[in-house]
């Protein structure tokens, strides 16, 4: 009898673990460039605009709560739904031991009148957590943001478990379901949820990860690199640091080298959306269209909100001269990036393609008066 | 002793000159140190919309240091921002005059040139700021607004494409 309970017990467990594995399978979201599930969260440190209080990642994670970080913009729908959402959300758990932080995105230049506007506009949504304005988009770029709205949330130790760009219904219930499950309220064989853990990196590696980002995005692209080399030499499994080198191989001009690590990058996680996209940009880049649409098309079967994949994938349309998929695909990337130059610029390159001299003029000017807008 | 004469005579004119020459440092010390908090006022008043007030700080910047090319250019800026496109010309000429090297003047120059509709001087200015920057992004676009202006679309597009992948590069 002993002998059939502990068959039983470990059956249970084998049961357990397989179920915890399968489900574990990483999830197909990513909102964010440059980070990655299992990473820690770039710090935020601001003001909230409504009550000037100090508002504070570090501090957030240090007094062990789980941290919720929206990007969001008044001109994007979806992010103010997603924003009435997590109200609601926090008036249901009110004690409850997660955080919520709203950084508005709005725009690159922020004049008074506009900072005003997204104030009024806060204090109208009324809501019961702060709200900080992005001054120069700073905290945007550092997270690699490509959709707007876009959430990183984090368990108690700071570690992103799940990030999806956009917002819809199913979006809404995997949020309630990741805080339930993350707070231990619920199991995750209860809920549709698929917590990805990602691959965790040894600190060092992780350091000199962010320190080569910080050099790339000061263009000091070789210091980057020796940088980048040091984090995989420290953690040669965390994939992360070989799609940041592709990127670099990119701004040196050496697309070889840039194809070797794309390609590494992939290997050792075949989830990691921002890496196929890369890859997919670089064949682009090659001229290698049908491969880019493969790897292309792969990023968006992992996560269909990827901005950048999409914006490639239109251009590959584009050259094989099918216009209408290009343009509805890009339509779709306004939706969530109206306020971003990059749309515009894909929206040039297509109608360029096209022989569309006017629109390609009308494309560059739009992206360019966002980035140089008259006194 | 007329040798002892001279040589202490020299001396008392040598360290009465060395003297004069610490007041004058320090007391350009302080006004090096009074522009730039007048600068940084003016700065701070213009970021926060207060325009009037960063005029005057431009003003009594100007005074005390008549060819600084900050001055200029935020007094520039500002009348430009309040729409008077002929104080901003005078203002933007004579700093360009006091600081012929300044692209920065050039550029915002340039801009009210356009607003002037006078775009053979604006591309004229800027064409000068490519010679020395020729990927500066704000400066080719800039320049394809001219070209457009005066219906040459062909050069347009090169200049703005051009500078948007230049800004682009720039990760703007």
């Amino acid at each position: 009898m002993k002998i059939f309970s502990n068959i039983k017990n470990a059956s249970i467990s084998y049961f357990l673990i397989f179920l915890i594995a399968v489900l574990f399978v990483p999830s197909a979201t990513a909102a964010f460039r440059y980070l990655h599930e299992g990473m820690k969260l770039p710090s935020i440190d601001s003001k909230d605009i409504l009550t000037d209080e100090q508002v504070s990642s570090e501090k957030i994670i240090k007094d062990n709560n789980m941290l919720i970080v929206v990007f969001w913009a008044t001109w994007s729908k979806r992010s103010i739904e997603e924003l009435h959402a997590l109200k609601e959300i926090r008036l249901q758990y009110p004690d409850a031991p997660f955080k919520i932080i709203a950084v508005n995105v709005e725009s690159q230049i922020m004049s008074a009148e506009l900072r005003q506007e997204v104030i009024n506009y806060s204090q109208e949504l009324d809501l019961p957590f702060p709200v900080i304005i992005d001054n120069k988009l700073e905290i945007f770029y550092q997270f690699g943001v490509i959709a707007v709205p876009s959430t990183a949330i984090t368990d108690t130790i700071g570690v992103m478990r799940y990030g999806p760009a956009g917002f819809s219904l199913t979006t809404h219930d995997l949020i309630i379901d990741s805080i339930d499950v993350i707070l231990g309220k619920k199991d995750i064989a209860d809920t549709t949820l698929v917590l990805k853990k990602g691959y965790l990196p040894n600190l060092k590696s992780s350091r000199y990860y962010n320190l080569a980002l910080n050099l790339k995005n000061k263009r000091m692209y070789e210091r980057a690199l020796a940088n980048v080399e040091i984090s995989i030499q420290n953690d040669s499994l965390f994939p992360v640091p070989y799609s940041l080198k592709g990127e670099l191989y990119i701004a040196l001009q050496e697309d070889d080298k840039a194809l070797v690590n794309y390609k590494k990058a992939v290997e050792l996680d075949s989830t990691f959306v921002a890496a196929w996209s890369g890859l997919g940009e670089l064949y682009l880049k090659m001229g290698q269209i049908d491969s880019a649409v493969i790897s292309l098309n792969r990023a968006l079967a992992l996560d269909e909100f990827f901005t950048p994949a999409m914006m490639n994938l239109a251009l590959c349309y584009s050259k094989q001269g099918n216009n209408d998929k290009a343009l509805e695909l890009l339509k779709t990337v306004l939706e969530f990036n109206q306020h971003e130059p990059y749309p515009y610029y894909y929206l040039a390159l297509i109608s360029l393609n096209n022989s569309d001299k006017a629109l390609a003029v009308q494309s560059f000017k739009d992206a360019l008066e966002m980035l140089y807008p008259a006194p | 002793m007329k040798l002892i004469k001279y040589v202490v005579i020299f001396l008392l004119i040598f360290s009465s000159a060395l003297h004069a020459q610490e007041i004058t440092k320090e007391e350009k010390r302080a006004e090096r140190k009074q522009i730039r908090l007048y600068l940084k006022h003016a700065v701070t008043f213009y970021e926060n919309q207060k325009l009037d007030s960063a005029y005057i700080f431009i003003d009594s910047l100007l005074q005390i240091s008549p060819k600084n090319v900050d001055a200029y250019f935020y007094k520039g800026l500002i009348e430009l921002k309040n729409g008077d496109t002929t104080k901003a010309d005078t203002t933007l000429t004579e700093g360009m005059s006091a600081n012929p090297l300044s692209t920065r003047i050039k550029l915002l120059l340039s801009r009210v040139k356009i607003e002037q509709q006078d775009f053979q001087t604006a591309s004229e200015l800027l064409e000068a700021i490519l010679k020395i920057k020729p990927n500066e992004p704000e400066t080719l676009y800039l320049r394809g607004l001219t070209s457009l202006y005066q219906n040459d679309t062909t050069t347009a597009l090169d200049y703005l494409q051009h500078s948007l992948e230049s800004a682009l590069k720039r990760g703007k």
